[in-house]
C-alpha cells in the first residue's frame, strides 16, 4: 500500500465522494446538529469514531464469518448489530467522560445507530476492497477518512448557520428553509471536486 | 433450502450478538456513572428553557449545583416561589423568597430621534454600534437593532408602533439575557412591583437632548422636586429613580415637561406612540 494510494482515499472520501454533498447519506444530524460549532465538533468526532472502528470491524466479520459460512446475505443485519453496538459504547464513553456534550447531542448520539453514512462506508469497504490486498487496512482508512469528511461537512455548515444568526432573512425563508437552500449550494460548490483523476 | 442454512444463519447472528452483549455489559460495568436520583427530579421541576438568570448553563447544570454543590434554591427566576417551594419540599430545605423581577428598556426614542446616518448593514445592533458609534444621533439611544429581541427565550419583546422594542411585563420572567446583549446597557432588572420608569438613558445637556430626539430627559429637575420620597436624584442631566426608595405614587409622571416618565399602571403603549403626530416626522 503506497503513500499515492493513502492520499487517494483521503481525496476520494472528504472532497470528491463526501458522504454528505455528493452522496447524500447521513443528513439527518448534518441538519439537526449543525447549529453551533462545540457540538457539531463533537458530533463530528463520535462519526469519526464510531466509523474507523465499524469499519474495521465489519470488514473481518465480512471476510471470514460471512463469506466462508456463505452467510453474505446477513451483511446488513449484522452490520446494524456491529454499528449499534459501538454507538451505545461511544455513548456510555462520552456520559462517563464528556457529560456536557453528552447532554448537547441529545437525541442525534443513539442516531447515528441509523445514521447511513455510517452502514454505507461499511457496504462501500465490502463492494471495493473485498478480495484487494491490504483490504483492512484500506477499508479502516477509507472509514476514517469517510468520518473526517463528515466532520468538515458539519463545520462548514456550523459555521454557516451561526453567521446565518446575524443576517436578514426574508420570513417564509427563516429556520429551515434557509439550512436546506445553504446546503444545496455547498453540495453544488463541492461538485466542483468531482472532475478529480486520482 | 437446507435446514444448514438456517442452523449457520441463527447461529452466527446468535453468537455475533451474545459477543457484543457481553463487551457492551463489561462496558457499562467499567462506564457506569452514578448519578442522584434527586438530579433528575429537580431538573424536571426546572422550566427547562435555559434562561441562564441561575448563572448556570442549564436548567440540568443547576439542578445538579442544588445537589451536589448545595447551591441556593432561590435563582431561578421564571418558576418564581413555586419552584422554589417545590424544590425545597424535595431537598428538604427552608424555601427562600424570590422578588419577581421584570427587564426595562430606558429609552423610548429610538425610531422617534434623528438619524445620523442611513444604515444598511447587517441587523444587528451590536454590530451597528461599531459603525460610527450607532445609526442615532442620540448617543445613548436604542439602535433598533433587536438583540435583545433575539435574545429573549419566552418572546417578551416585542416592537412598538415606531419599530421601538418594549418588554411586556406579564410575559418577562426577569432572566436578564438582554441585559447583557445590549450594546448601550440601555435595560435592567428591576422588581416587578416598581411600576414607574425614566425611558431614557441620555447623559446629554437638555439642549442637545432636544436636538436630537423629542422624548428624552432634558435633566429639568421637576420630578427631583415633585418626588414626595426624595427618590428621584439628578445623574449628568439625567433623572434617576432610586427604587428602593419609590413608592410607586406617580407624581412624577404628572410634572414631566418631556412625558418620558412612563407609568405601567395607567397606559400600557410606550410614550413614543403619542408623540408621532405632534412632531417627529419633522425632526
Amino acid at each position: 500500500m503506497t503513500l499515492g494510494q493513502i492520499i487517494a482515499l483521503f481525496m476520494g472520501s472528504v472532497f470528491v465522494q463526501n458522504f454528505i454533498f455528493s452522496r447524500f447519506l447521513g443528513l439527518c444530524p448534518y441538519v439537526g446538529v449543525s447549529k453551533d460549532t462545540p457540538s457539531a465538533m463533537g458530533m463530528g468526532f463520535a462519526v469519526v469514531f464510531v466509523m474507523t472502528t465499524a469499519s474495521a470491524v465489519t470488514w473481518i466479520l465480512y471476510r471470514y464469518i460471512l463469506i466462508p459460512f456463505d452467510l453474505t446475505y446477513l451483511k446488513i443485519v449484522a452490520f446494524i448489530l456491529v454499528i449499534a453496538s459501538f454507538v451505545q459504547f461511544v455513548e456510555m464513553f462520552l456520559k462517563k467522560t464528556f457529560p456536557a456534550l453528552h447532554r448537547s447531542l441529545g437525541i442525534y448520539l443513539p442516531l447515528i445507530t441509523t445514521n447511513c453514512a455510517v452502514l454505507g462506508v461499511a457496504f462501500l469497504n465490502i463492494t471495493q476492497f473485498e478480495s484487494e490486498s491490504y483490504g483492512f487496512a484500506k477499508s479502516t482508512l477509507q472509514g476514517f477518512f469517510a468520518g473526517i469528511g463528515f466532520m468538515l461537512a458539519m463545520l462548514i455548515m456550523s459555521g454557516i448557520r451561526e453567521k446565518l444568526e446575524y443576517a436578514e432573512i426574508p420570513e417564509p425563508m427563516k429556520g429551515l428553509a434557509i439550512v436546506f437552500v445553504t446546503a444545496g449550494l455547498i453540495s453544488i460548490a463541492f461538485l466542483g471536486f468531482s472532475g478529480f483523476k486520482l | 433450502m437446507s435446514i444448514e442454512v438456517i442452523i449457520y444463519s441463527t447461529g452466527a447472528l446468535l453468537l455475533l450478538g451474545i459477543g457484543f452483549g457481553i463487551a457492551l455489559s463489561l462496558s457499562s460495568k467499567l462506564l457506569r456513572v452514578e448519578e442522584d436520583p434527586r438530579i433528575k427530579n429537580i431538573s424536571d421541576i426546572l422550566p427547562n428553557i435555559t434562561c441562564g438568570a441561575c448563572g448556570f448553563a442549564g436548567c440540568f447544570s443547576y439542578a445538579e449545583a442544588i445537589v451536589t454543590k448545595k447551591e441556593k434554591i432561590n435563582l431561578c427566576m421564571p418558576g418564581g416561589e413555586k419552584t422554589s417551594k417545590k424544590i425545597a419540599d424535595l431537598m428538604g430545605m427552608a424555601p427562600d423568597s424570590i422578588e419577581k423581577k421584570v427587564a426595562v428598556i430606558h429609552c423610548c426614542g429610538g425610531g422617534i430621534g434623528r438619524k445620523k446616518y442611513d444604515y444598511s448593514g447587517v441587523k444587528d445592533c451590536r454590530i451597528i454600534n461599531m459603525v460610527a458609534g450607532g445609526s442615532v444621533e442620540c448617543g445613548y439611544g436604542c439602535l433598533m437593532g433587536y438583540a435583545c429581541l433575539k435574545s429573549c427565550p419566552v418572546h417578551a419583546i416585542k416592537k412598538n408602533e415606531n419599530q421601538m422594542p418594549y418588554v411586556i411585563r406579564d410575559k418577562c420572567i426577569g432572566c436578564g439575557r438582554c441585559v447583557n446583549t445590549c450594546p448601550r446597557n440601555l435595560i435592567e432588572l428591576v422588581e416587578d412591583a416598581k411600576k414607574v420608569h425614566i425611558l431614557c438613558s441620555s447623559h446629554d445637556r437638555g439642549a442637545d437632548v432636544i436636538k436630537v430626539c423629542s422624548v428624552g430627559c432634558i435633566g429639568c429637575g421637576k420630578c427631583v422636586q415633585a418626588c414626595p420620597f426624595n427618590a428621584i436624584r439628578m445623574e449628568n442631566n439625567l433623572a434617576v429613580i432610586d427604587y428602593s426608595k419609590c413608592k410607586v405614587c406617580g407624581k412624577c409622571v404628572e410634572v414631566c415637561p418631556v412625558k418620558v416618565i412612563y407609568d405601567w399602571r395607567k397606559n400600557f403603549i410606550m410614550p413614543g406612540k403619542q408623540r408621532k403626530s405632534e412632531k417627529t416626522n419633522e425632526l
